[in-house]
């Protein structure tokens, strides 16, 4: 009987989104509220009207988010039985007790059955506390919102099991980092091949001081956390190394104050590691502005005015990297530039006598030094390409052969 | 007074007559427009040497801009981040801790979290100070140590890993691949055998120059319709040539050289595409730009 009851209910649901007379729909109602369903029904928005029913989303499961740094929740429900069609989608609420308000944290269209209650949301997760959540179905006259489940509360993971690949190419990395430098310590495999960019700095700073004016070193516009710029400031002592020894000014150029004491450190280290720590003028490192056109319009009036001779621009560039490397073609100076952003370096190419590219920058220190402790990581890298390589050519052929495994293990969460 | 004075003078003179006589200074937008306009044009002057309404736009535009990076630094880092909560957990007796969404480390109170960077740009400023300027060094090796180890695996992780992930491609796909891949080989086997044996060894003279040149047309177009029937495989190639350009422990010649060589190549096709759409994009720049100049004008005039 009550199944009977059950299908009426269904029959009566289905048949309010065809706008069935009232009436019947009341009938329809009245009926199943005999029936002692599944999941009872919860009147829309206009609750009394009658016009329509929804069932709230069925075993609501609300947990930590496995594998997470433990900021964040995920709830999980189940479509309600026989809302296949016509509502909008989920709406998820939270609470800190099972009685109190509960706020709404976000919302998920219909065929969506988890939502992860993340960092990125405007309410966020704290580290421990206890929280209760509800998830209601919706659509435009209102909705019909499950029982609160909980008391569920997030708690960090030491070790994601989904970023294995990323532990093992790190320990692969530094395996091969330590390995090769204790070779090169050994005075073995010492070779770099030739690097155009690298071998033409000292050919600019000679320039330089042929005709007896500035160099100017630029280390990108980006802040002392870009990789960039650090590899830049360790190439920078190379360089006014050089320049002292030549002795030559050096002008270094700023788009960061963060960047300003790392130069001045990285210059006054050259000046000291050529043994000339007293031509060493602070007033040649120079910040300009943070804004990246203010900048470069003070870099090109630098370039005009101090007539510098050699350019190097060595870091991360962006927009600014055209005006720059045309602005000094434009004054005749010996240009060496090196960024690792790609969409930069085809103006440092067509504008510039030299260019690093990408990882050619990275590797300026360990050619210009030829120190061991530089050699290891440069050779290190050469052995993670050829294992780049080998997965390459082996993954492509497992995939070729419909062998998914490879890929598989390298889908991150 | 020095003629050039003279005439820098009589020029500023002038532009001001005329922004009087055309109400640049009735009302705000009027002289915004007028300021942007004439700022623009002092930048463009630059064009064609340096000069003294070039000098003043720099130094404004480096000066301002420096100001308003500081102010903006406070508004939006010091006063929000550090002082605010501190200020609060101060005097609320930990109100913005017990407020707080989430504290940090999950433990340390909202105001105290926040005074440890507050201290490090503390340290950073004893630079300053000649006798411990050193100790800003610590302040710096965390920051750059920070900087490199955290950097590290994400660089891992979207440059490494996931750039394999994207690369591991089915070289040879779709229905009937195998057969016109196989179809292909025999056309760069018989490219390869007629370079060894008929190009390599022709003599020097008007036909030479022509069959070479037929030659070369096609293996151009040999590659790219290859390149875009096996795109796939085009893509795995050209990452591995490129890897080989980028190898540096071994001297670039024979083979080696060669798939260097390709590398390069493919490198340089994308940075031509890079180049131009970027010089697109350049120009819209301009463009607007001009734009502005010509609402100027129309106002002017």
């Amino acid at each position: 009987m009550c199944s009977l009851f059950y299908w009426v209910r269904m029959f009566a649901l289905r048949f309010t989104r065809l706008s069935m007379p009232k009436a019947c729909v009341a009938f329809c109602l009245v009926l199943s509220a005999f029936s002692g369903s599944p999941a009872e029904p919860i009147i829309g928005g206009q609750e009394g009207a009658g016009v329509r029913a929804l069932l709230p989303p069925e075993d609501v499961q609300a947990m930590d988010t496995p594998r997470d740094g433990g900021l964040s929740l995920t709830i999980r429900w189940q479509r309600p039985t026989g809302e296949e069609e016509g509502f909008s989608g989920y709406r998820i609420y939270r609470s800190d007790s099972a009685g109190g308000e509960f706020r709404l944290v976000g919302e998920v269209d219909r065929n969506t059955t988890e939502y992860q209650n993340i960092p990125n949301d405007s309410i966020k997760v704290r580290m421990g506390k206890e929280y209760y959540y509800k998830v209601a179905a919706y659509d435009s006259l209102g909705e019909a919102m499950s029982e609160a489940v909980g008391p569920v509360k997030s708690r960090p993971t030491w070790f994601d099991i989904h970023r294995l690949p990323i532990l093992v190419a790190i320990v692969l990395f530094f395996g091969s980092v330590l390995v090769f430098f204790r070779i090169t310590k050994r005075g073995r495999g010492l070779f770099i091949r030739r690097i155009a960019g690298i071998a033409a700095m000292e050919e600019a700073v000679g320039r330089a001081t042929e005709l007896g004016r500035p160099i100017l070193y630029v280390p990108g516009i980006m802040d002392v956390d870009n990789i960039q710029t650090i590899a830049s400031m360790v190439i920078l002592v190379d360089v006014a190394k050089l320049a002292a020894q030549y002795d030559v000014p050096i002008i270094v150029p700023l788009n960061r104050a963060f960047v300003v004491p790392m130069a001045e450190e990285s210059v006054r280290q050259g000046f000291l590691n050529a043994g000339r720590p007293d031509s060493y003028d602070p007033d040649n490192v120079r910040y300009l502005s943070d804004e990246q056109f203010a900048f470069t319009a003070g870099v090109n009036g630098i370039m005009v005015r101090e007539k510098t001779a050699a350019h190097f621009f060595l870091g991360a560039f962006f927009a600014e990297s055209l005006i720059l490397s045309e602005m000094g073609f434009s004054t005749g100076a010996i240009q060496i530039a090196g960024t690792a952003n790609i969409h930069q370096l085809p103006f440092f190419v067509v504008a510039c006598d030299y260019t690093l590219i990408g990882e050619e920058f990275y590797a300026a220190t360990a050619y210009i030094s030829k120190d061991p402790q530089l050699l290891g990581p440069l050779k290190g890298a050469d052995f993670m390409k050829v294992v780049i390589m080998a997965l390459l050519v082996g993954g492509s052929l497992l995939e070729l052969f419909g062998v998914h495994w490879l890929t598989g293990l390298l889908t991150l969460s | 007074m020095a003629p050039r004075n003279f005439i820098i003078l009589a020029i500023i003179a002038v532009v001001i007559l005329v922004m009087l006589f055309t109400g640049a200074f009735s009302d705000f937008q009027s002289l915004k427009l007028w300021v942007g306009a004439l700022l623009t044009l002092m930048i463009f002057s630059f064009l064609y040497k340096d000069n003294p309404f070039y000098k003043f736009a720099e130094h404004l535009f480096v000066g301002v801009s420096a100001a308003y990076w500081m102010t903006k630094g406070i508004q939006t880092t010091l006063w929000p981040n550090c002082l605010r909560p501190v200020l609060l957990d101060w005097f609320q007796g930990g109100a913005a801790s017990a407020s707080a969404d989430h504290l940090p480390f999950g433990v340390l109170p909202y105001g105290i979290a926040r005074v440890i960077p507050a201290v490090f740009g503390l340290i950073l400023l004893t630079r300053l100070i000649g006798p411990i300027g050193w100790f800003s060094r610590w302040a710096m090796a965390f920051i750059i140590g920070y900087a490199a180890g955290t950097n590290f695996t994400r660089y891992l992780q979207s440059d490494f890993v996931g750039q394999i992930y994207n690369t591991l491609l089915p070289v040879v796909d779709g229905p009937g691949a195998f057969g016109v891949f196989i179809a292909y080989a025999v056309i760069a086997a018989a490219l390869i055998l007629a370079y060894r044996f008929l190009i390599a060894g022709l003599q020097r003279g008007a036909g030479a120059v022509t069959t070479r040149s037929i030659f070369w047309i096609a293996t151009v177009v040999f590659v790219l319709l290859f390149a875009t029937k096996f795109p796939n495989l085009t893509v795995v190639t050209g990452v591995i040539c490129g890897l080989i350009y980028f190898f540096f422990s071994v001297e670039h010649k024979g083979l080696f050289g060669w798939t260097s060589r390709i590398g390069i190549y493919m490198l340089m096709l994308a940075f031509g595409a890079t180049f131009g759409y970027t010089v697109m994009a350049r120009i819209s720049l301009l463009i607007g730009r001009m734009s502005d100049l010509g609402v100027w004008l129309g106002k002017v005039f």
